[in-house]
């Protein structure tokens, strides 16, 4: 059922209505719940086909004792319900999955990217603190601003400026580094 | 190996910033996608629309735990700034000023929140969402969505999710709407406000040096007023469930008339000081006090201009949110628990 997110004890009925906050009515914490129809609906299993197949029947290429059930959409592998990970409405096999995910090439199993121009940016304007640092910092800025000019970033929208900032401010402070250094000189 | 587009996302209203990183989410085409950004670096978590039971949000008291710090720390600056020199008057001005925008700011925002998400296997906290205005537009734009895949959540599923959780143990305020003493409430809060602004021209009038006897008393009447109003308005607006922002002017309304009669007090006392043959004639003890200018206390003007922008400040913040409050219909059932009422029936939070 619905526990509330304060003391996690069980929420009344009226914590349903949309009407307004309604006390928790044990620790008196307000709170509103959105219910969806997935809260009722139980699990649904899936029922392993554990028969022996005949010869003329294809099997599973993991568990040739098992009737294949489908085939990968990636390899083509026949594949059986055990070994079959539905994604984005396509079925693939326990290899395809994990070499999809390695090689960050299904889209809906990445869990985190470096963001290259953040990194450039953060390069490029920190050491501004310190000033002396800049002089490292500022080519570093620019190598991975340029480098991973093209490298994906996020998975969700995101403009360009930051690479553009990043490199433009490194420039900015290499110069200001070889004025510096010809003002020594001279 | 397959080849895919990139997702396109949507972004939800609402975003988390803390120190080199953010929190928001996204709508995607099957899932939500809840993205914490550290430094150089994004982690993501889906919510697929077919997983997700539940969205609970619950009010916390962090954003008037945030106001009180503000409003603190701003009178900590001001009070230095006016028993000193002019200088320091307005150097003193500035971090409070920047204190009490930063409460202007975090007031107006509205009450502060958690939201969770509840699957079959886990509760998590959307981050994003800690706001209650934020968090009531990003749940509908998701419901749309979850619907789009789910399917709408029928009336009698509703009653067999209130059956299966079971009544109320324990008394316990909801939220009571639509009952009487919500437009008394309101009417209050409008007269509250009116004599607020006419107070602001008493102190208006005081700082342009206009002081006389019956001015003062006048002005001495509407804070008595003023103190009584603010009383039966706080008596009448507990627990009705009005507009938070009215119920937070509503008790700036009573600090303020807490510091005017403080002020009042320590004004009589002074007068009486000053002219002690009149503390027996009630008439000259009032002519004294109207009598009191910059050359007796140094800091006078100061203090008036402060009391004066108070009032100002909350009269027409008062009268402004007051205004919004009427545009918000109210639900006509004044039971004590409200009955289950239809789907389509869906208010944004107060």
């Amino acid at each position: 059922m619905i526990n509330c997110t304060k003391c996690r004890q069980p929420l009344s009925g009226d914590v349903f209505s949309p009407v307004d906050l309604v006390e928790c009515q044990t620790c008196g914490a307000r709170l509103r719940v959105d219910a969806f129809p997935a809260m009722l609906t139980s699990r649904t299993t899936i029922k392993l086909d554990d028969s022996f197949v005949f010869d003329d029947e294809a099997t599973c290429f993991f568990h040739p004792r098992k009737k294949a059930a489908v085939s990968c959409s990636s390899c083509g592998r026949f594949i059986c319900r055990l070994c079959d990970v539905e994604l984005d409405g396509q079925h693939l096999c326990p290899t395809c999955l994990d070499t999809g995910k390695r090689n960050h090439l299904i889209n809906n199993l990445v869990n985190k990217r470096t963001l290259f121009d953040s990194l450039a940016l953060y390069l490029a304007l920190l050491p501004i603190i310190f000033v002396w640092p800049t002089i490292i910092t500022a080519p570093m800025a620019i190598y991975v601003g340029i480098r991973y000019w093209k490298a994906p970033t996020s998975i969700v929208p995101r403009r360009k400026w930051r690479n553009w900032v990043a490199v433009g401010v490194a420039s900015l402070q290499i110069i200001v580094w070889v004025m510096v250094l010809f003002k020594a000189i001279d | 190996m397959m080849d895919q587009p990139p997702l396109q996302y949507r972004r939800v209203p609402g975003i988390r910033r803390i120190s080199f990183g953010y929190e928001t989410l996204h709508l995607g085409p099957d899932h939500l996608l809840s993205v914490r950004g550290r430094g150089w670096a994004e982690g993501y978590k889906r919510f697929y629309y077919r997983d997700i039971q539940a969205i609970i949000t619950r009010k916390t008291s962090i954003g008037m735990a945030q106001n009180i710090a503000c409003g603190l720390l701003a009178a900590l600056f001001m009070i230095p700034g006016i028993f000193g020199d002019d200088v320091e008057f307005w150097v003193w001005l500035i971090p409070a000023g920047i204190f009490l925008l930063l409460l202007f700011i975090n007031w107006w925002r509205g009450p502060t929140c958690i939201c969770h998400i509840q699957t079959a296997v886990q509760t998590d906290k959307l981050p994003s969402l800690h706001r209650l205005k934020t968090a009531a537009k990003a749940i509908e734009v998701i419901r749309s969505y979850i619907v789009t895949t789910q399917g709408p959540l029928t009336q009698e599923q509703l009653d067999s999710l209130v059956r299966e959780a079971g009544p109320r143990k324990t008394k316990g305020a909801t939220g009571q709407f639509g009952d009487k003493s919500v437009s008394r409430g309101n009417m209050l809060h409008l007269f509250l406000f009116i004599l607020l602004l006419i107070d602001a021209m008493f102190w208006f009038l005081g700082l342009m040096k206009i002081n006389q006897a019956g001015l003062t008393m006048v002005g001495m009447f509407v804070g008595l007023a003023l103190a009584a109003l603010t009383a039966a308005t706080l008596v009448t607006q507990y627990r009705t469930g009005l507009v938070s922002r009215l119920n937070a002017l509503t008790w700036g309304a009573a600090g303020y008339v807490g510091f005017n009669l403080v002020y009042g007090y320590l004004l009589f006392i002074y007068a009486s000081i000053k002219n002690p043959a009149a503390s027996g004639n009630q008439w000259k003890l009032l002519k004294t006090v109207s009598e009191i200018t910059a050359k007796d206390i140094s800091y006078l003007p100061r203090v008036r201009l402060l009391f004066l922008l108070a009032a100002l400040t909350l009269a027409v913040l008062g009268l402004i949110v007051w205004w919004l409050s009427r545009r918000i219909k109210t639900a006509s059932t004044p039971t004590k628990v409200p009955p289950v009422p239809p789907i389509n029936q869906l208010r944004p939070y107060n």
